[in-house]
């Protein structure tokens, strides 16, 4: 996305101030919590657009202050774990020294001597070990020359490793210990002054504490090397003296003069290796010492469930003006300098303005459409705005179906359920269980569909997925989010059945979630399953037999809304067909009385009004609500409740909102206003 | 290596340092909060100091080391030791003419300075005080002094004070050169400075006090304002040209006869060689001029009955000071002396008036029939010989036109160069003036060096009088000096008791005499002076009718 739909607040407004420098213009703001600022943990699910929004920044910022961005899922070193002298942690922190020492416009580089120091520290190999000797080299060469420390083509950049082994006497036996030293030496006579090597050694002397504090680089190095909590310790002093560094740079001058303060971007810190980083920055300024960083990362899931207990959760217009309500807690746990933000689905006019990019300009009931199908998702928009700038007239041609859009040859839904779900597997199973109304439905089709052997992991691999991506939401269905539920079902409606074995056939996978619910003894989810099946007759039936029996209208509404929630069958025309069978089209009318013909026309109607592939128009809702009136006067105890209700689902359904009467009493916590 | 590489490269890194590299930092990055303040700062303190340039400029006194401007003169007591000040705002330096004699006077002054602070010896170890020549020093050829005028008065002070200063005395002196304007009005600033040097307090080691003050020429009004506030200051002041008798103050001395000595002088030439007996006065109606005023009054009150002065007489504007009316008029004069026939005319006017009255006589037609045994006598009250009259256009002029001068003056420059009556004093005092200040023979006929010499003589030997009764580094206070200058006597038959020794004869100080000098030779000077002429006895101020003096 080349603009921040949404998001502008944190480009035009937050981080600007927070920053000191406005995004745009050279132009600097008023630093807002000069002191002590927050770090902003941005979550949401896959396409929430979290990396757009740090991409954005990090382009506005490059080279106009120093700024880094670092990828914390990426796993740099598959086999990094067998070797000792480094980890993610480490080459996290070598991305932020490289980032942040990058040239500024106007200013002179970043200097981070204890960082530096701390990573040659670390850096030092075991004698002999060619794979350590390696990777201590690239990073050396990383830091030297990013840093600016050497020429690029310096050939001290490409020697240290040669270099500090010339150092050592030849008969040494001693292995990693006098390697560090020696590196800590040599790095220290050629690249730092006097007054900066002066601070380096006090420093982690004082992190480490009495007793261990007389050699404080080689124990850092020992603690590295020997893994486990040590190495993160070792880490955890490393992130502190990055930000001791920045404190030492941004004093003085520069905070008097109020030079815009350094940026750093962590992307998908819900990451073990991410995590652990975000932790030991904020740690440090949790135990009192300030810094100018601002930090801004990003986590995929909800802002309660990632962030700690002390962080502010807030919402994106809450923290206009540079958040200036907030206020760090008392309480010294790292999540308390944090302020998480849920980044919010798009809105009406962000779709419009997005879709109104396409030349020519798609049809007008399209935005519409499109936010009836992605709920808002930065990506689903996205992706549907490629493929409708890709292929203009595939809108016209779609009818009523944004699925049908096709983008790089594949299906648009295809490319956004690959992004949603980058795992295959997974996003195989997910699809199976995306009809699923719940876990013992999901293990139904599961027991059914899977290799022995995997299916109980699946449900629960595909549950903790669903929980991570979405926090904590209802258990029906099985995948609560609509807009994924939607790609997901439209991906098993397309899915070929030879593609999968045993063979996953539409009325096949409904035909055994209707069996096991009716063996359940759960009548209306076996509806719901039987009208996917296309068997709208028995259905429409089933529910005028319920709407005749005592059942209250409360009762009747929320079963009509389960029931006609169903997916649509894999039928080409059904759209039309639908919509037909809802106006009463001649001819397309069963035989039985007044209230049987209602049901079954307005079971169509709300059929055709709660596919998410389709925006109900004015037409269907005022059908909707003659429905319901005409049934209001026909309902033995539900006259006025139906009657309400009429106008009620009119509202919701043209606002593309679920009619609340249509939900159980309890509404699943954290969702969405639009999900159905 | 070259000079370029030395001195070039190294300049022009620093330029860029200074210069360059602010803005190319700055570039493409907006300047912080502090960097605005510091630029804020740097160009406020650029703009005052422009300011304060610009304002310094503009108002600039263009007058230093001691002097300031007023009138369009730099006037003040001049700092002792500036060798080239400038009397005008915008000149370099003094008027060439005696711009040689300013630098030796502050050349000398550094030496006494030196010789105390600095000394090469502590035994050598000589204090000073300091001694201010209030002159007019921006010569005008309209107003009191022409630069040759100043030029001798220095050179008379500054041959004075080198004499002082190689005495073997303990005590040396700073002669402080003081500008009082062209018209002598400016007075106040040097006297003002003069008062606060003097102080009033008992002088103490390493203080150079001021002692006394000379100068004040010619009997204006301002100098009698001057010499009162000298007086006020208890300042001695000894004028060496003033002769109005009117002119007087508590402290102030003058060293010349005054007019009434010298137009008792001229009675008693005249009664020697009485001539026709037939007189004319000519006088200079310049109001304010009190020298000339009083000139006038002593001559008509001498001679007015006798010879008919009330209505023979004729007036003229002189040429000194404002316009008045279109100056030598003379021509009525000339006119009313040949017509009456008149061998005797007494002019009541300024030195540099009578060549154009000698002129005007010279083309009337009623003087040209006389005999050449009977010269027009023209009877005058002066300093000396100035020089305007003494050239030899004028002699010449005034042999064909049949006219003599007789001055009742302060000295006769002439006869005493010849060695006739002359003081004892004279001879050395003219081969210092050759030796330390180049100026001899008729070059001291117009009296202004004597005169100024005999002046600074005065405080000198007071100074050292006062001295003797002091410690080694003790100097004299103004109080000091004023008391011995006040009992430098002359007793009874010429005796002198503490008397001035002055180039111009031996002369002292008596009470009740209003600071004139007693027993001051007054010659009657003439000119042209005739082959073989031998002067007549000079006549002295309070001299008896035995001829001694004091009678």
């Amino acid at each position: 996305m080349s603009e921040l739909y949404g998001r502008d607040i944190l480009l035009d407004d937050l981080v600007p101030r927070l920053v000191g420098l406005d995004a745009e213009e050279p132009r600097l703001r008023g630093q807002a919590h000069p002191d002590d600022p927050p770090a902003l943990l941005l979550t949401g699910p896959h396409g929430s657009g979290r990396t757009a929004v740090l991409d954005a920044l990090f382009t506005a910022y490059r080279t106009r202050l120093p700024v880094a961005k670092v990828n914390c899922a990426r796993d740099a070193h598959p086999a990094g774990a067998m070797v000792a002298n480094t980890s993610s942690g480490a080459d996290f922190l070598t991305d932020v020294a490289c980032g942040l020492c990058a040239p500024v416009t106007g200013r002179k580089r970043v200097r981070l001597p204890r960082l530096w120091t701390g990573l040659t520290a670390v850096s030092a190999w075991t004698r002999g070990d060619q794979r350590e000797q390696s990777v201590a080299r690239a990073r050396m060469r990383r830091l030297l020359t990013e840093c600016g420390l050497v020429p690029e083509d310096s050939p001290d950049a490409d020697s240290w490793t040669q270099d500090v082994n010339r150092t050592l006497p030849v008969g040494d036996q001693g292995d990693l210990l006098p390697i560090a030293e020696a590196s800590v030496q040599l790095f220290t006579e050629r690249y730092l002054n006097r007054r900066q090597a002066r601070d380096v050694r006090p420093f982690y002397a004082g992190r480490l504490g009495p007793g261990r504090s007389a050699q404080p680089l080689n124990e850092l190095c020992r603690s590295f090397h020997l893994g486990d909590d040590l190495r993160e310790e070792a880490e955890a002093s490393l992130a502190a003296a990055l930000l001791e560094d920045l404190r030492a740079h941004y004093s003085g001058w520069a905070h008097f003069n109020h030079v815009p303060r350094p940026l750093l971007l962590l992307d998908d810190v819900h990451t073990a290796p991410g995590s652990r980083l975000l932790e030991h920055l904020l740690t440090h300024r949790a135990k009192g010492a300030r810094d100018p960083l601002i930090l801004v990362a990003s986590a995929r899931g909800g802002a309660r469930h990632r962030a700690g207990p002390d962080a502010a959760v807030r919402t994106l217009a809450q923290v206009a003006g540079g958040a200036s309500g907030w206020q760090r807690p008392e309480t010294r746990t790292w999540s308390a300098g944090l302020i998480a933000l849920d980044l919010p689905p798009l809105a009406r006019n962000d779709i419009v303005a997005m879709l109104m990019t396409v030349d020519p300009p798609p049809r007008p009931d399209l935005p519409r459409a499109v936010r009836r199908f992605t709920q808002g998702s930065p990506l689903g928009c996205g992706l549907l705005r490629d493929a409708l700038a890709a292929d203009p007239h595939a809108a016209y041609a779609a009818g009523y179906d944004v699925g049908a859009l096709r983008l790089a040859g594949r299906a648009v839904t295809w490319q956004i359920a690959t992004r949603l779900v980058p795992d295959p597997q997974l996003l195989s199973n997910l699809i199976l269980f995306s009809v699923a109304q719940d876990d013992a439905a999901a293990h139904a089709l599961a027991d059914t569909y899977l290799a022995a052997d995997p299916q109980l992991a699946a449900v629960a691999t595909a549950r903790s997925h669903l929980h991570a991506e979405h926090g904590t939401r209802a258990a029906r269905p099985f995948v609560a989010d609509p807009f994924l539920r939607a790609v997901l079902v439209h991906e098993l409606r397309r899915r070929r059945p030879e593609s999968t074995r045993p063979p996953q056939t539409w009325s096949d996978i409904h035909e055994r979630l209707r069996t096991h619910h009716e063996t359940a003894g759960q009548p209306i989810e076996a509806l719901h399953h039987a009208l996917a099946d296309g068997d709208a007759g028995h259905v429409a039936r089933r529910l005028a037999e319920l709407f005749a029996t005592p059942t209250s209208a409360q009762k009747w509404l929320r079963h009509l809304w389960q029931v006609a929630s169903a997916p649509h069958p894999p039928r080409p025309g059904w759209a039309d067909e639908c919509r037909a069978y809802a106006t009463g089209t001649p001819g397309t009318e069963p035989a039985g009385d007044f209230v049987q013909r209602s049901v079954y026309r307005l079971l169509h109607a709300v059929w055709l009004a709660a596919d998410p592939l389709t925006a109900p128009d004015e037409p269907l809702c005022g059908r909707i609500k003659w429905e319901l009136e005409f049934l209001s006067a026909r309902h033995s105890t539900g006259a006025g409740i139906l009657f309400d209700a009429a106008q009620e689902w009119h509202d919701a359904l043209r606002e593309l909102r679920t009619p609340p009467s249509a939900l159980p009493a309890q509404a699943p916590e954290g969702s969405h206003g639009e999900s159905h | 290596m070259k000079a370029t590489d030395i001195f070039v490269r190294p300049a022009l890194g620093l330029g860029r340092f200074v210069f360059v590299r602010p803005f190319t930092r700055l570039r493409g990055r907006p300047p912080g909060p502090a960097e605005k303040g510091v630029a804020g700062l740097v160009a406020l303190a650029l703009l005052i100091a422009a300011t304060v340039t610009g304002i310094s400029w503009l108002t600039r006194d263009d007058c230093s080391q001691g002097l300031r401007e007023q009138e369009g003169e730099c006037v003040g007591l001049l700092d002792a030791t500036a060798s080239s000040p400038s009397f005008k705002p915008g000149e370099d330096g003094p008027d060439e003419r005696f711009s040689r004699l300013v630098a030796r006077v502050a050349e000398e002054n550094r030496r006494v300075r030196d010789a105390w602070e600095h000394p090469e010896e502590d035994a050598h170890r000589k204090p000073y005080v300091k001694v201010a020549l209030l002159l007019p020093f921006n010569a005008s050829e309209s107003g009191a002094m022409t630069a040759e005028l100043i030029e001798h008065a220095l050179a008379g002070a500054y041959a004075a004070q080198l004499k002082a200063n190689s005495a073997q005395t303990g005590i040396n002196f700073q002669m402080l050169l003081g500008n009082i304007g062209t018209d002598l009005s400016l007075w106040r600033p040097a006297v003002e400075r003069a008062a606060e040097l003097a102080g009033t307090k008992q002088s103490e080691e390493g203080d150079a006090p001021l002692v006394g003050a000379m100068g004040l020429l010619n009997s204006e009004q301002d100098s009698q304002d001057a010499a009162s506030a000298l007086s006020a200051a208890d300042i001695p002041a000894v004028s060496g040209l003033l002769s109005s008798p009117e002119i007087e103050a508590d402290t102030f001395f003058k060293v010349a006869p005054n007019n009434r000595n010298a137009v008792t002088a001229l009675a008693r030439h005249l009664k020697k060689e009485p001539g026709k007996k037939r007189g004319y006065l000519v006088w200079d109606s310049r109001a304010h001029d009190n020298y000339v005023s009083n000139t006038k009054a002593e001559l008509e009150k001498r001679f007015g009955k006798a010879y008919q002065l009330d209505i023979r007489q004729s007036s003229y504007v002189g040429t000194m000071g404002p316009y008045q009316g279109a100056p030598h008029a003379v021509a009525a004069a000339a006119e009313g002396i040949c017509k009456t026939k008149s061998d005797t005319v007494f002019l009541a006017g300024r030195d540099w008036d009578l060549p154009y009255l000698v002129d005007e006589i010279a083309k009337e037609p009623e003087c040209q029939g006389r005999k050449a045994k009977e010269p027009i006598r023209i009877l005058r009250v002066s300093t000396g010989l100035t020089s305007r009259l003494t050239t030899d256009k004028s002699r010449e002029q005034m042999e064909q036109a049949g006219v003599v001068t007789l001055n009742a003056a302060a000295t006769d420059g002439p006869s005493w160069r010849a060695g006739q009556d002359a003081p004892a004093q004279f001879a050395p005092f003219a081969a210092a003036m050759a030796k330390d200040t180049g100026l001899k023979d008729a070059a001291l006929d117009d009296g202004y060096a004597i005169m100024h010499y005999d002046a600074f003589q005065v405080l000198a030997q007071a100074v050292f009088e006062a001295k003797k009764s002091l410690g080694k580094l003790q100097l004299p206070s103004t109080h000091d000096v004023t008391n011995t200058i006040r009992n430098m006597q002359m007793l009874p038959d010429d005796t002198c008791k503490g008397c001035v020794r002055g180039a111009t004869g031996d002369f002292g100080y008596t009470a009740g005499n209003g600071n004139w000098p007693v027993c001051k030779r007054v010659p009657v000077v003439r000119f042209p002076r005739p082959k073989e002429y031998s002067p007549p006895q000079a006549f002295r101020t309070h001299q008896g009718k035995s001829g001694t003096c004091p009678g």
